[in-house]
């Protein structure tokens, strides 16, 4: 599994009016659990869309393993992306699919076998807890139920990095504390994971890596941190 | 695998058509009003065409001779107009041929009957038919006979059948501008009813193909649903348009029946049911895939 590094990384927007990263430097291990906080506007989300190629930094590099995300064709994109899962604080579920289906979809979509899937999806439900819940559609779901879905459609691909953006954001306390018993877990197993939240309470229970970031700068990073701002 | 995605995104596909029930009644009816149009002057054009051939196959000229002109006379002239290369068929009619032709056509007619035992003689004039090769060489044929034998003949009759072609060659033309400049405009409209219809659906799964990005699904495995979309409204009204035209052609156009060499209009339809048919479906899926196409690009930037 390769290490993402971000070398004098800067994001503008607006014509360089707005400044949401500048000068970041840094390097996540593989098998890395980490936690980055701030306030809202700090600029977590435009790091963690850097790594996925979702955005291009305006000036400097990110690198996934060797490969500089500038030079990723649009077209090799999507297969790019393969090698995240990725989990957000509105779910992004699929409305008119089943829990299912949900999870199946990212199989489909890299052309997996039907029998792959039927035998693929009933397991990553099942650590989830979830696998009664099969046939029911995200509206007859729980925000924590939501949430684990996503968190299983991420996994099962067994991508080699899982990026969490404000995944316990809408969810009740003890949602969060079980997405995140799952995200410790699941990095157990050997996957990366990186965990953007300004969730206090799941920073500290996590007890890994926090790298702090305010005004699209780094300004803390410690390896068994603490939530501090 | 590629066949097992194209199975997947098919489904996808229809899936979507059915789900947005009402937005694809909407979009089908109006695509098949269009191509129910094209179709219909489509179909108008060819009997129009078929009609025009048939009469044209029956264009002669009739030379009618003085009645002091002997029939040996006359054969020597029906032998010389033979002769003429733009000729394709020369016949003589007598004139008790033509009397008893004229009595039989008009056997039920008592004022006539009455008429020609008034006169007591045969009143008719003996003639010659002349066809001609191609259509266009009438003209030249009549300027040929009239320059050569005027003083046997009495009159020639060509200009009353080059009136009635030239006629429906008028009507035939127009009729056909009419169905073109319908046809464009509907569909224009039918492409953008079609567009927006499209447009929408995609709006409303836009947060969709975010998804379906995140997940790693490439730009063709989000649109390609969205294209069969497309294809379904075209299909369906496609096949309604082909019904429609059937039943104008069953019920409407029996009306020329026996004017066209092949007896039935539905015979005619269905003889043409490829060509029509096929090019109506053609329109129809290109409309469809084509407006899919177009509204889906706004939505896929890597």
């Amino acid at each position: 599994m390769p290490n993402i590094k971000f070398v004098k990384v800067e994001k503008n927007y607006q014509d360089n009016k707005f400044n949401a990263l500048q000068n970041i430097n840094l390097l996540i291990k593989q098998g890395e659990f980490v936690s980055i906080v701030g306030k809202s506007g700090a600029g977590k989300t435009t790091l963690t869309k850097l790594i996925y190629a979702e955005e291009m930094p305006t000036e400097g590099d990110v690198f996934y393993g060797k490969r500089n995300i500038k030079d990723i064709k649009k077209k090799h994109l999507p297969y790019f992306r393969r090698n995240f899962g990725t989990v957000f604080q509105d779910f992004k579920l699929l409305p008119q699919k089943t829990v299912f289906e949900n999870v199946a979809y990212a199989l489909e979509v890299i052309g997996s076998s039907t029998d792959a899937i039927l035998e693929e999806v009933p397991k990553i439900l099942s650590m989830v807890d979830l696998l009664e819940e099969s046939d029911k559609y995200p509206n007859q779901l729980s925000g924590g139920e939501k949430q684990k879905v996503a968190l299983a459609r991420a996994l099962i691909n067994r991508p080699d990095v899982i990026i969490a953006d404000e995944p316990t954001g809408n969810l009740d306390y003890i949602s969060s504390l079980e997405i995140i018993k799952l995200l410790l877990k699941i990095n157990e197993l050997g996957a990366t994971i990186i965990l953007a939240t300004h969730d206090e309470a799941i920073v500290n229970k996590a007890g890994k890596r926090v790298i702090t970031i305010e005004d699209g700068k780094i300004v803390g990073d410690q390896v068994k941190g603490k939530y501090v701002i | 695998m590629k066949l097992l995605k194209l199975g997947r995104t098919f489904k996808e596909g229809w899936t979507i058509f059915v789900r947005n029930s009402w937005l694809s009644v909407a979009t089908v009816s109006v695509l098949f009003l269009s191509l129910y149009v094209i179709g219909a002057t489509l179909l108008t054009g060819m009997v129009a065409n078929e009609l025009i051939g048939n009469i044209e196959k029956n264009v002669s000229i009739g030379v009618y001779f003085k009645p002091d002109i002997d029939e040996s006379r006359i054969k020597e002239i029906e032998n010389e107009i033979k002769n003429n290369e733009d000729v394709s068929s020369v016949e003589y009619v007598s004139k008790e041929q033509a009397l008893d032709k004229f009595s039989n056509d008009n056997k039920d007619d008592p004022v006539i009957a009455d008429a020609l035992n008034e006169i007591g003689e045969n009143p008719l004039l003996s003639s010659i038919i002349v066809k001609a090769k191609d259509q266009k060489k009438y003209g030249q044929l009549v300027d040929y006979i009239e320059s050569n034998f005027s003083e046997e003949m009495n009159n020639i009759n060509y200009g009353k059948n080059k009136d009635v072609i030239e006629r429906l060659g008028k009507i035939v033309a127009t009729v056909r501008k009419i169905g073109i400049i319908l046809g464009a405009v509907f569909i224009s409209i039918a492409i953008l009813i079609t567009f927006n219809a499209i447009r929408l659906s995609l709006y409303v799964r836009k947060r969709e193909f975010d998804v379906m990005r995140l997940v790693g699904a490439s730009n063709l495995y989000i649109k390609a649903p969205s294209i069969f979309e497309g294809m379904f409204y075209g299909f369906f009204a496609s096949v309604l348009a082909i019904i429609a035209i059937a039943g104008t052609a069953y019920s409407g156009l029996p009306l020329i029946q026996g004017l066209i060499s092949r007896n039935d209009v539905i015979n005619f339809y269905l003889s043409n049911f490829l060509v029509i048919s096929g090019s109506i479906l053609v329109a129809g899926l290109l409309v469809g895939v084509v407006s899919s196409m177009i509204a889906i690009r706004k939505y896929l930037k890597a």
